[in-house]
């Protein structure tokens, strides 16, 4: 079976976040400035800095190759059949969670 | 810029976002195998209907927006699937923990799992996430105000749960307030 999945500069490691692009000086530590609101905040932002770093595993990117091939309007060879590659089938009027509707 | 390159573009932007959206619901939902369910499931809904995305607008907030619809829809499920309420779904949202502490956060990890979703979500997207109120508002889909005041119980929450005294006050730049630190704890005679 051809695997077409391989794909250069999948970069797995670049794990990095628009978060962590710079501090972002937002001010909100100031307006909570007060000692324990300023601790938690400050711990909140060192975890989530945490998980931000974490590298991404490979599903994702594995996801959007695929993703890729389906959904492509240009491609000119995914115009049949390819839907099972998407996995589970989504509804994305089901639950009204796109953004831009108002409740 | 033709529509296969803005695609391509497109599909670059959303790559870069995955640690970001991975953290956001690592951080609301506590679980990395649920979190990594949520973030698949929004990259799909994203791609799917990128035609409903204006360009040149903030992608990140999109994306957030459609993660926690995702992750709220699949709440309100499970807690209609739940026979006794809110209580046991409650304790096992609590489960929040273990697999997230390995970086020496596992009582705040612990502390959020215990606030309600709603303030959960909103100290996490102003104060973890870098979102200004207006736009954790419209990501969250409430008004302005009542996303300050989630995000200020949230943290009062999280003070208490953690054991920091709002003492503190009297720090570095306590300057102009001595006269309150004059008052004698209560209970000296």
């Amino acid at each position: 079976m051809r695997d077409p999945k391989g794909f250069a500069g999948r970069g797995a490691g670049d794990a990095r976040g628009p978060e962590q692009a710079a501090g972002k000086p937002r001010g909100l530590d100031v307006r909570f400035a007060s000692g324990a609101d300023a601790a938690v905040s400050r711990r909140l932002k060192e975890m989530y800095d945490g998980l931000v770093s974490e590298p991404v595993p490979d599903r994702f990117l594995d996801l959007l190759n695929q993703l890729d091939k389906v959904e492509t309007p240009t491609a000119p060879t995914s115009a049949e059949g390819g839907s099972a590659a998407a996995g589970s089938p989504v509804n994305p009027a089901a639950d009204g969670s796109l953004p831009g509707e108002k409740p | 810029m033709n529509a296969a390159a803005e695609q391509g573009t497109l599909r670059n932007d959303l790559i870069a976002s995955i640690p970001s959206l991975r953290a956001f619901a690592n951080s609301l939902c506590g679980q990395p195998a649920l979190a990594d369910d949520l973030v698949q499931e929004t990259l799909v809904k994203a791609w799917t209907n990128l035609g409903s995305f204006t360009v040149g607008t903030n992608l990140k907030a999109w994306l957030f927006t459609i993660l926690r619809n995702v992750y709220f829809s699949e709440l309100r499920k499970r807690r209609r699937e739940v026979e006794d309420g809110d209580g046991a779904f409650a304790a096992r949202l609590s489960v929040h923990g273990e697999q997230l502490g390995h970086m020496h956060y596992e009582d705040l990890v612990e502390a959020l799992g215990k606030l309600a979703p709603d303030q959960r979500e909103a100290v996490i997207l102003v104060g973890a996430s870098g979102f200004s109120y207006e736009e954790a508002a419209e990501i969250a889909g409430c008004a302005i105000g009542t996303m300050k005041s989630r995000v200020n119980r949230a943290r009062r929450k999280l003070s208490e749960l953690l054991g920091l005294e709002p003492d503190d006050e009297f720090g570095p730049d306590a300057g102009g307030r001595v006269l309150a630190a004059v008052e004698p704890p209560a209970g000296v005679s």
